[in-house]
């Protein structure tokens, strides 16, 4: 690559007007040169200057109102302390298929108090759901009740790991960069390396084709990369996604990258280096 | 109070801060909008986005990773290039006629007199940017405006011009190169050796 393709690369991508093949080729520059990187970041902050050089306008003054207004009506998330309204979902959704899941298998008899403990409870869960299929169901369709069975698990699970992120003592936020295909969507990384677990929050993400996912890769320090999880986001571009990671590889950096309908990586989205 | 401390003080749920960005910042972030959507009612919605949007999550900005503004007019840009793709669907979708109306009519103008609560050093910056795209051969500042403020692709850019793409990729190149070097005293550039300049054109 000559330097003036190289600049030119780097210029485009800050722009946001290279192609999805071109904007690979970009990305895949940025992440493995850091002169490219610190070229690119320059690029991006000169780029968001052409937008000073609009004539000024003067929107209707009563929007001053309606949007002090609209403010007033939605308390900073901030002054309320931690929002847990963030984990509600997750929560709901497990306790959902927690009643489905206790009364499917009470049909069967074969498990008795699910009110346990929450940690004995994935353990109930899975034993309840490899049998399930082998039971005759009347009321409950078998393989519903498995599929239950298995994301119950896999909430609970996440939930687990949610509870045990926030309470650990080595918590780590880190802000995520955005690249130009982020659209205005952000996020936070809050990782525990005792844990081996961290939890990704994402917010505005832009919406993606039918059949596309978002998917969080990990980097170790020998640069491996690991595809810690997919998640599609909510209308709002917002998710909540549970990352698990090797404590013998402890990542280094993350990259949200928008895949293509077929399952191919599309570009980076949004990206954060940990310091551990 | 500066942007960063008053981004602090709406992380205490000051709404006072969020009045002072708003009286600060939002007939810029209006003017980006309505120079990308051409609507100003869009505009508005836009601007009423961005400003509950920093309300809602104050912690989205980080200082160490650079300027207010320059945060800002991002978010701003990538907000209001997403509503025009939508409406652009909408209205590919409904076959609609053009709007042949001055999408401007009605708006007020600030730009004679720029707007002071900008302060200083932004009105400097502006100044200096609008000079910067003056300067630039109009080419090259259409190529980039078009990358810029209508969300386009390179290739999109050469379809609407009738330039090929090598011409345009020069122009975006070359405009930017010029910009970098009249801004760099606002801009924390640190782009290693400049001493292959190219050429102007191909």
């Amino acid at each position: 690559m000559t330097p003036e393709e190289r600049e030119a690369l780097l210029a485009g991508y800050a722009l946001g007007s290279l192609s999805d093949p071109d904007a690979r080729d970009a990305e895949r520059l940025v992440r493995s040169d850091e002169r490219a990187a610190r070229e690119y970041e320059a690029y991006l902050d000169l780029a968001d200057m052409i937008a000073l050089s609009v004539p000024l306008r003067r929107a209707d003054p009563s929007l001053r109102t309606r949007v002090i207004e609209a403010a007033r009506r939605q308390p900073s998330p901030w002054r309320r302390g931690p929002d847990w309204r963030r984990f509600l979902p997750a929560a709901g959704l497990a306790a959902a298929l927690v009643l489905v899941t206790v009364w499917a298998v009470s049909l069967q008899n074969t498990i008795g108090d699910l009110r346990s403990e929450q940690s004995a409870l994935a353990a109930v869960v899975e034993a309840s759901a490899k049998r399930l299929d082998t039971l005759d169901q009347t009321t409950v369709d078998a393989q519903q009740a498995e599929s239950l069975g298995v994301r119950l698990e896999t909430a609970i699970r996440d939930q687990q790991v949610l509870l045990a992120v926030q309470a650990a003592d080595d918590l780590h936020i880190v802000t995520l960069g955005t690249t130009s295909a982020a659209h205005g969507g952000h996020g936070q990384y809050v990782y525990s390396p005792e844990q081996s677990a961290g939890v990704l929050l994402v917010y505005g993400l832009p919406p993606l084709p039918v059949g596309a996912s978002y998917k969080v890769w990990l980097e170790d320090e020998r640069s491996e990369l690991v595809l810690a999880n997919t998640f599609v986001p909510t209308t709002n571009g917002d998710a909540t996604v549970v990352l698990a990671f090797d404590q013998e590889k402890i990542p280094v950096r993350l990259f949200v990258v928008a895949s293509n309908s077929d399952g191919t990586d599309g570009p980076v989205v949004l990206r954060g280096a940990m310091a551990n | 109070m500066d942007d960063a401390e008053l981004m602090e003080a709406l992380g205490r749920g000051e709404i006072q801060a969020l009045e002072r960005l708003y009286d600060r910042y939002s007939a810029l972030v209006f003017s980006v909008s309505l120079r990308v959507l051409h609507d100003a009612q869009l505009a508005e919605d836009v601007v009423q986005e961005v400003f509950l949007r920093l309300w809602r999550q104050p912690a989205s900005f980080d200082p160490g990773r650079g300027r207010f503004i320059s945060w800002l007019m991002s978010v701003t840009r990538n907000r209001a290039l997403d509503e025009l793709r939508r409406v652009s669907r909408r209205n590919r979708s409904e076959d609609q006629e053009e709007d042949e109306s001055n999408p401007l009519d009605g708006v007020a103008s600030a730009d004679r007199m720029d707007d002071p609560a900008l302060g200083a050093e932004l009105r400097e910056q502006r100044e200096a940017v609008r000079a910067a795209m003056t300067r630039l051969p109009p080419e090259q500042r259409r190529a980039i405006e078009l990358a810029y403020f209508s969300g386009l692709t390179q290739a999109e850019i050469s379809d609407v011009t009738g330039d090929p793409l090598g011409t345009v990729k020069t122009r975006i190149r070359l405009g930017m190169r010029k910009l970098r070097d009249a801004l760099d005293e606002f801009v924390n550039i640190d782009l290693g050796d400049r001493r292959d300049e190219g050429t102007d054109e191909p």
